[in-house]
């Protein structure tokens, strides 16, 4: 499973990289030599989607939502244990309901729709699809977790505290 | 049901569910959904489940926090902070209070490339507490030094917070950026002095370090060109125009990244490292902005933040006294919510009650930066605070939140100053748009 994880970490980290690369072309690309890199706006959105939504499924099988502890510092062990798992029931639920609705547009958009980026032409439900499934992992792994947190196994921690602010 | 019961139900929920350690993004966005459920529908409200989500990921304003969050993390693996910290350590180690002003000023240096306050105090957790505290400094102080300096992440360029809040206000985010620098430099300032009035009433505190030859104070400095080159390259490109503020992320990012190869500081492992650590960053701001937008959807529908506006606009106080109310609810706020969360979910409900009042919506940027840096490092939920606790376990977060305690006192004094004198955050904007300043432009070829 850690396995997986990582290489799921790496693959969307690259995403990340493509975005900056993608930027990098298009500024140097005008400003040098007055030509665009076709789609670079589409594909830094589309590609951002997708890096985002699989690092979701990463930090919630790492368990690096930003979250308040300011009951769950005061409480006992067993009681911090059962907080996680509502906790955990709780952030599934939202993801089931993601995974569920999205997933019903993009299915639809993957038979039916044929919106397309603006300058290639290739059609975005794909991409949206590969966003989906960054949902879908998220919500196996987060089931995972929780299963590991309600029986006596030993549940993923988080290796060091994030926040973005 | 009562569209004002409703909103009040929906945020209690959202504060119970916080409570019960529910994600923040998660814990707005269940009773964000609930609520516009009860009010237009479950199929409605289901939609908003199939759109937002996707729209927030895909949305391009977006891109500047994974980028400039990606440019922090390659800047902090190239070792960039340890560079900025040994070369504050030169200049003024042997001055009383010397390491807290090193600290400082490192803080400041990685707060120019970086965009985050937890990730300025963590980084120099790391780098500048073990040996402040080998150097026989009181731990709570300098625990209190870093989680202070860490705040300065957000005020000087560039800053998470201002891009949430350029973002949602629609406000110039170059402006914004440039509006932080005084600002910061004053808070840099202010903690200095801070530091030495601990110095003068608490000497034991802090003991005075070897003193370092001129040649050496000058070479300390020579690898911080990497650090200078970025930020000039970030801040003038945004400046002359030839990148917009969501590409100069982009290209500060690359930036970084080319800057760290080229110095063989950067091996394929360590960018590997650097990418996660910024897409782990990235995910968790990125859950906090859903929620946010699924809870604003939820507020427009009970026209709470109509009613707060008109409301707060009719108070017989004046402009200053609603902006002192609207400040203190921030610091009742940020006690127990995080940062992010606080400006997604206020500034909408915020923002149009100070336009209202006639306010500068670059200055009052500024100060909503201010009091978000107060919310960090404030008990109880002071982020910062609880970060270093997390890396020097030995350290409590009472002991820490004694150190802090000064710099909470500076915070205030320069929240007090920047409200009085708006020239101290608008000058640089204004500059911009100043005659001489085209006129450079044109000359260098950029209009």
């Amino acid at each position: 499973m850690e396995t997986f994880i990582r290489n799921v970490e790496r693959t969307a980290g690259f995403f990340l990289l493509a975005i900056a690369l993608l930027t990098f072309l298009s500024v140097a690309g005008r400003f040098l030599f007055s030509v665009q890199v076709p789609d670079a706006f589409d594909f830094t959105k589309l590609i951002q989607g997708i890096a985002i939504f699989w690092g979701i499924a990463c930090a919630t099988w790492r368990n690096e939502h930003i979250v308040v502890d300011l009951l769950w510092e005061h409480v006992s062990p067993a009681n911090q244990r059962r907080i996680d798992i509502a906790a955990t029931a709780v952030l599934l639920l939202f993801i089931a309901g993601i995974v569920f609705m999205l997933g019903s547009r993009v299915w639809q958009d993957l038979a039916n729709s044929s919106q397309a980026t603006s300058d290639l032409r290739l059609r975005i439900a794909p991409f949206h699809a590969l966003a989906w499934l960054g949902m879908l992992t998220a919500l196996f792994l987060g089931c995972v977790r929780l299963k590991r947190l309600i029986l006596p196994a030993r549940a993923p921690q988080a290796t060091e505290p994030v926040d973005g602010s | 049901m009562d569209r004002d019961l409703v909103a009040l139900l929906g945020f209690v929920l959202m504060f119970v569910l916080m409570l019960l350690r529910v994600p923040i993004g998660v814990a707005m966005a269940i009773p964000g959904v609930i609520g516009f459920g009860i009010l237009t529908g479950v199929a409605p409200a289901l939609k908003l489940l199939a759109t937002t989500p996707l729209s927030v990921v895909t949305d391009y304003n977006f891109s500047v926090i994974p980028m400039f969050v990606l440019m922090g993390t390659l800047c902090a693996t190239a070792g960039m902070s340890r560079e900025l910290y040994a070369a504050g350590n030169a200049w003024f180690g042997h001055l009383r209070g010397g390491l807290s002003l090193a600290s400082i000023a490192a803080c400041g240096g990685f707060a120019a490339i970086n965009g985050s306050s937890v990730a300025t105090a963590a980084t120099m957790s790391s780098v500048a507490l073990p040996e402040m505290r080998r150097a026989g400094y009181d731990a709570g102080h300098a625990a209190g030094v870093i989680a202070a300096g860490g705040t300065l992440g957000i005020m000087i360029p560039p800053s998470v917070i201002f891009l949430l809040y350029g973002i949602l206000t629609e406000t110039d985010i170059t402006k914004l950026f440039f509006a932080g620098v005084i600002p910061g430099l004053l808070g840099m300032a202010m903690y200095a002095v801070t530091v030495q009035l601990i110095g003068w009433r608490h000497p034991q505190m802090m003991p005075r370090g070897a003193r370092h030859s001129w040649p050496e104070r000058w070479t300390s400095l020579q690898p911080l060109w990497a650090v200078l080159v970025l930020f000039l390259f970030v801040l003038g490109g945004m400046y002359t125009g030839v990148f917009t503020a969501t590409e100069a992320a982009g290209m500060g990012a690359m930036g970084a990244l080319l800057i760290g190869v080229l110095r063989g500081r950067l091996t394929p492992p360590e960018i590997m490292r650097a990418l996660v650590e910024a897409l782990r960053t990235t995910a968790s701001i990125m859950v906090i902005a859903i929620g946010a937008y699924l809870f604003g959807y939820f507020l427009t529908i009970t026209q709470f933040t109509q009613k707060t506006v008109e409301a707060l606009t009719a108070l017989p106080i004046g402009a200053y006294g609603v902006l002192a109310v609207i400040l203190v609810g921030y610091f009742i706020l940020g006690a127990i919510m995080d940062e992010l969360a606080m400006i997604l979910l206020t500034v909408p409900i915020v923002f149009p009650v100070m336009m209202k009042l006639g306010f500068d919506p670059v200055w009052f940027g500024v100060i909503i930066v201010m009091a978000v840096t107060l919310g960090m490092i404030c008990p109880p939920v002071g982020i910062n605070v609880f970060v270093i606790n997390s890396i020097q376990r030995d350290i409590s977060l009472v002991r820490i939140y004694k150190g802090v305690m000064p710099f909470i006192a500076s915070d205030i004094i320069r929240l007090v100053i920047l409200c009085a004198f708006p020239a101290i955050s608008l000058a640089l904007p204004r500059a911009m748009d100043a005659p001489w300043a085209e006129i450079i432009k044109r000359v260098l070829g950029f209009t």
